[in-house]
């Protein structure tokens, strides 16, 4: 029973965090681009939800701000970076720099109660820790379903197409540039909305609540990938890839608390967990 | 009246150092015409002005009365992973390829298009007619021959190869010079190919040999090599 209860624990914090995950994920094996803006636009994303949701008590409004917020820091991202006037990784870790400033100029101080904002489904209000989780589980499921969906389509090939041979589509007369804006932009915009409906489940909307969460997105993304049976890139298989990833880490997450494992060992455990998953499927795929 | 290509007194330099010093010559439409001399005369450089690709920095090229640096014309390189997308399957590359040349038009590909583009691929390569098996999986030649048919789709001004066989095995070269000529026969466009193999002139009607970035020989096959043009051409 405690173990089922674990796995329903790990799976639905899995789709809270899948957002993150897959747009993550979009940029550095669809985009080939290693963006860690997410971590910043997470908070983005948190703060301008919780300073909206308060304003207009609308949660499906303020879930739009934030990922808006979100779509527009990808786009300076990608601003920063184009035509290589800064390296990627620096553009990124530049722009979670200058967001640090900026959540704290939105939100007027570090952390902010939304007090008993709740998420509306279907005329009803879930209140309650569990449903809440459930129910901002549900809606980051439906919302990347609709948009995989979308991408599967033609514009998602295009995507794919720019990252893997951007030279070749600028010469086919594509606007490569404004397909991986888009593309960055895409992927700040799941970051955020990771953290608007984070901030809505936990009550409140703190700056350091993205802290090593790109880390979290790029390692779950890459094992997902590796145990998955499923190799080819699509944009299902990435989903699914991501949420298989992030069901894992936080069971394991979550055995580590079973086992009373302190907090001061935690992240050192959880680390080496990863590493031994990561390298024997890399063993297992060489067989 | 179709005029070909014009090419008007074009020099280009990499870095103050002339590659392409004055070079003129016209191409009528259904010539063949092999360029060939030794490794860094300027032959990939031409090619790379004729499509437009570079722009010269002095005189122009045209074909049929539009400058090319205007309307760039794609080119059949010797790496074939340049103009493809190794990590999509062949009916995604064909996609790419043809929704940008307007070739696909809305409603996207329908079972009537994907027929006639499996059958069109088959008659290039067996190996070509799986349209959901990945480019990466693709041999050397199997992509060259893919490239080689997604360029004659296009309703290509010009066909352009720049040494298109020379990564490939003799047996697969060979396969794709039949080829590149058997449908380039049909084609009543200008084909212009930048060659180091003097066995590929038989697939010409005319050559043109560059010589310290100008032209040194230039007349119709015909007229074959001597052994002393052979020595002073790659001197």
């Amino acid at each position: 029973m405690q173990v089922l209860y674990s796995l329903y624990s790990a799976i639905s914090q899995a789709f809270l965090y899948a957002p993150l995950a897959v747009g993550v994920g979009y940029s550095y094996v669809f985009l080939r681009k290693t963006d860690l803006s997410p971590e910043g636009t997470f908070v983005l994303g948190a703060c301008i939800f919780a300073k909206t949701i308060l304003i207009t008590e609308n949660y499906y409004f303020a879930l739009c701000a934030g990922m808006l917020a979100g779509a527009l820091g990808g786009a300076i991202v990608f601003c920063l970076q184009k035509n290589r006037r800064m390296n990627p990784i620096l553009a990124s870790l530049m722009l979670i720099y200058i967001l640090y400033s900026v959540n704290l100029i939105f939100l007027g101080r570090p952390n902010i109660s939304i007090g008993n904002a709740c998420i509306p489904l279907f005329g009803k209000e879930f209140v309650d820790y569990e449903s809440q989780r459930m129910i901002g589980s549900i809606i980051n499921g439906i919302i990347l379903c609709a948009l995989t969906f979308l991408l599967s389509g033609r514009k998602g090939l295009l995507l794919r197409a720019v990252g893997s041979n951007s030279a070749l589509m600028n010469r086919l007369g594509y606007k490569s540039d404004s397909i991986a804006m888009l593309g960055l932009m895409l992927s700040n915009a799941l970051a955020a909305l990771a953290g608007a409906n984070t901030t809505i489940i936990i009550g409140y909307a703190d700056i350091n609540m993205g802290l090593g969460n790109a880390f979290i997105a790029i390692t779950t993304c890459l094992v997902g990938r590796s145990i998955a049976p499923f190799k080819r890139e699509t944009y299902w298989g990435m989903l699914l890839q991501c949420v298989l990833g992030l069901t894992l880490y936080f069971f394991i997450l979550s055995k580590l608390i079973f086992f009373n494992i302190t907090p001061t060992y935690f992240k050192l455990t959880m680390g080496i967990v990863l590493i031994v998953i990561l390298f024997a499927s890399k063993k297992r795929c060489k067989k | 009246m179709r005029q070909g290509l014009v090419v008007k007194n074009i020099t280009f330099s990499y870095d103050k150092n002339p590659i392409v010093k004055g070079i003129s010559f016209n191409i009528k439409s259904g010539e063949r015409v092999a360029i060939i001399g030794h490794n860094g005369c300027g032959k990939s450089t031409l090619l790379k002005l004729i499509s437009g690709a570079k722009s010269p920095q002095g005189g122009s090229v045209q074909f049929d009365g539009i400058l090319t640096e205007q309307k760039p014309i794609l080119c059949c390189s010797q790496n074939s992973e340049n103009d493809l997308i190794m990590d999509m399957s062949i009916l995604e590359n064909v996609y790419i390829w043809e929704k940008a040349n307007n070739q696909i038009v809305r409603g996207g590909i329908t079972s009537q298009y994907a027929q006639d583009l499996q059958k069109y691929l088959k008659s290039i390569h067996p190996a070509l007619g799986n349209l959901k098996s990945n480019v990466k999986s693709l041999s050397g030649g199997e992509k060259q021959l893919f490239l080689l048919g997604l360029l004659l789709r296009r309703e290509a001004s010009m066909l352009l190869l720049d040494e298109h066989g020379s990564a490939l095995d003799p047996k697969a070269r060979k396969q794709v010079m039949q080829k590149t000529m058997l449908f380039a026969q049909n084609l009543d466009t200008p084909l212009i190919m930048v060659t180091h193999s003097l066995a590929d002139l038989e697939y010409a009607t005319r050559f043109i040999a560059l010589k310290g970035g100008k032209i040194f020989l230039d007349r119709p096959t015909t007229q074959p090599l001597s052994q002393e043009e052979i020595v002073s051409i790659y001197q």
